[in-house]
């Protein structure tokens, strides 16, 4: 039921159904290919943690639909509380949030030309075989 | 000349600009008594504040912050609250020169920033303790990601010496060698906090010494010793958070034990839940503390001389305005997200007093029954 709700306020705010079954991928321009993260990882990158690998994040504007399936399956916590936490970082002097682009596509150049960075996209678009996937959603 | 322009923009992009505000209105319904400032009708200017922060990048891992903030209400204490150099010298390790909020209990460095959790009010009896906001020195935080599990250790360490207003009273704070450590655990949807903070504190209350000279010039030591503000503070912090689509939970103890005659050997603890139904959540909490003041000694001889009667009297009225007491409170409320940066909230509390000596309220008259209700309303704002 819960669920169900979400996904109307989701539909609300975007104009149209969230396509909930879509997954995600992340990707990344990085020399090792053999780099996979768990969703775990995946949610301590995008939340300013440092992982051992050098890697940049890099993410789409709040009503992107895609990264509202990204908070939804990877990070697991709502907008809101994505907006209050990076509210706290930046004020207590700890982490910035990522960068923000403004597309899917502009992700996807984002990271052809920036060697390190990484970001999500949903599943279906072509990634060019110079970009490596770090994980994808069940 | 012509090369101006182009330097000027460049140091521009390196300049941040970024702040926060809030409009906190509330209302004691009760007219028997007041609680933090509010009273019997709606005060917006208590909790209402506005911060800016300037963030400056000097090199590459090299930067500089400052944090002022503007508020009202009667412990009026504005004026710059960060002002420090950042050095990251790896991903892992951060470290913070000059002033900083102390990041005492899990809320105590963002307690400003009311976009940053869903109270209105942070739970009374865990975050209005006698705190020291502030420190200048050095903050070193660690931090290491594993698969399942995200450790942070933070250890800082430095002094205070500000003038502080507290319950309407100015009062002289000087903290040396203050230190604490913070160890903070991520796992899946749990984030678990323990820290440990300790410092040499030395409050004036001009009144309260001058007093207590007089008491230990006539030779009532003992007396005059027990209305010291000077000795030892250590605070213990332990915290568990869950959070997850539709659910959060919170909740944190707090232990505080000092040598001064002002500050209470304090325990106290919230539990929180809540449901989100983005944009919106709804949350219910319990608090409640216990308070102990030292004792008082009865050294002053009455009855001997007029001099000494009025020595003991005045000592008798000081030790009358504190008593150990414990207090509780219930709140209920809920938080709208209107847009990413711009929030509504409101919130009901309950504030009783159990037992023992006054602690919640101020003003109160002879009717009060040490329970009021407690409602306000807010607008959270970052930008």
């Amino acid at each position: 039921m819960k669920t169900l709700f979400f996904s109307l306020i989701i539909s609300i705010v975007i104009g149209f159904p969230a396509a909930a079954n879509t997954s995600i991928v992340v990707v990344a321009n990085t020399e090792n290919k053999d780099i996979q993260l768990n969703r775990q990882q995946v949610r301590n990158l995008f939340m300013g943690g440092a992982l051992s690998y050098d890697l940049e994040a890099i993410s789409l504007p709040p009503k992107n639909q895609t990264r509202v399936l990204f908070n939804t399956k990877v990070v697991g916590l709502t907008e809101s509380r994505i907006q209050s936490y990076w509210a706290q970082m930046r004020f207590t002097g700890r982490k910035k949030a990522p960068k923000e682009v403004a597309s899917e596509k502009a992700v996807l150049e984002y990271i052809k030309s920036h060697p390190g960075a990484v970001g999500y996209l949903p599943v279906g678009v072509s990634i060019p075989d110079e970009l490596t996937v770090l994980y994808s959603t069940p | 000349m012509i090369i101006m322009p182009t330097v000027q923009a460049e140091v521009l992009d390196d300049l941040e600009f970024s702040g926060f505000a809030r409009i906190v209105a509330g209302y004691i319904d009760d007219e028997h008594a007041e609680f933090n400032g509010y009273e019997n009708k709606v005060s917006l200017n208590q909790q209402s504040l506005i911060g800016l922060q300037v963030d400056y990048q000097i090199i590459d891992n090299l930067s500089a912050t400052a944090q002022v903030i503007g508020r009202t209400g009667d412990d009026n204490d504005s004026g710059i609250e960060w002002l420090y150099l950042t050095y990251a010298p790896t991903k892992a390790l951060r470290l913070k020169l000059g002033r900083q909020r102390t990041p005492v209990f899990s809320y105590s460095d963002f307690s400003d920033v009311g976009f940053a959790y869903n109270w209105v009010s942070l739970p009374q009896q865990v975050y209005q303790q006698f705190l020291f906001p502030n420190f200048d020195g050095l903050h070193a935080n660690y931090e290491h990601i594993g698969e399942n599990v995200s450790l942070s250790v933070e250890a800082y360490f430095g002094e205070i010496d500000r003038k502080y207003m507290f319950q309407g009273d100015s009062l002289n704070v000087n903290v040396d060698n203050i230190h604490g450590i913070v160890s903070t655990l991520g796992y899946e949807s749990w984030t678990l906090r323990a820290s440990y903070h300790r410092g040499d504190v030395d409050v004036t209350q001009q009144e309260l010494s001058d007093f207590s000279d007089i008491l230990r010039g006539v030779g009532f030591t003992q007396s005059a010793d027990s209305l010291t503000n000077v000795g030892e503070a250590e605070f213990y912090q332990l915290s568990a958070f869950y959070e997850d689509l539709d659910y959060f939970f919170r909740s944190e103890v707090t232990r505080l034990r000092t040598e001064l005659f002002l500050a209470p050997d304090s325990n106290g603890y919230f539990v929180s839940g809540g449901l989100n139904f983005s944009p919106f959540s709804i949350y219910a909490s319990v608090s409640r503390d216990t308070n102990k003041y030292s004792a008082s000694v009865s050294e002053i001889p009455i009855g001997a001389n007029a001099q000494l009667d009025q020595l003991a009297f005045g000592y008798q009225e000081i030790v009358s305005l504190i008593g150990s007491n414990s207090t509780v409170s219930y709140s209920i409320g809920g938080r709208w997200d209107y847009r990413d940066n711009l929030a509504f909230k409101a919130q009901a509390t309950l504030l009783k007093e159990r037992d023992g000596y006054h602690g919640l309220f101020t003003y109160r008259d002879q009717t009060f029954d040490g329970k009021a209700m407690f409602y306000q309303l807010a607008l959270e704002w970052v930008f």
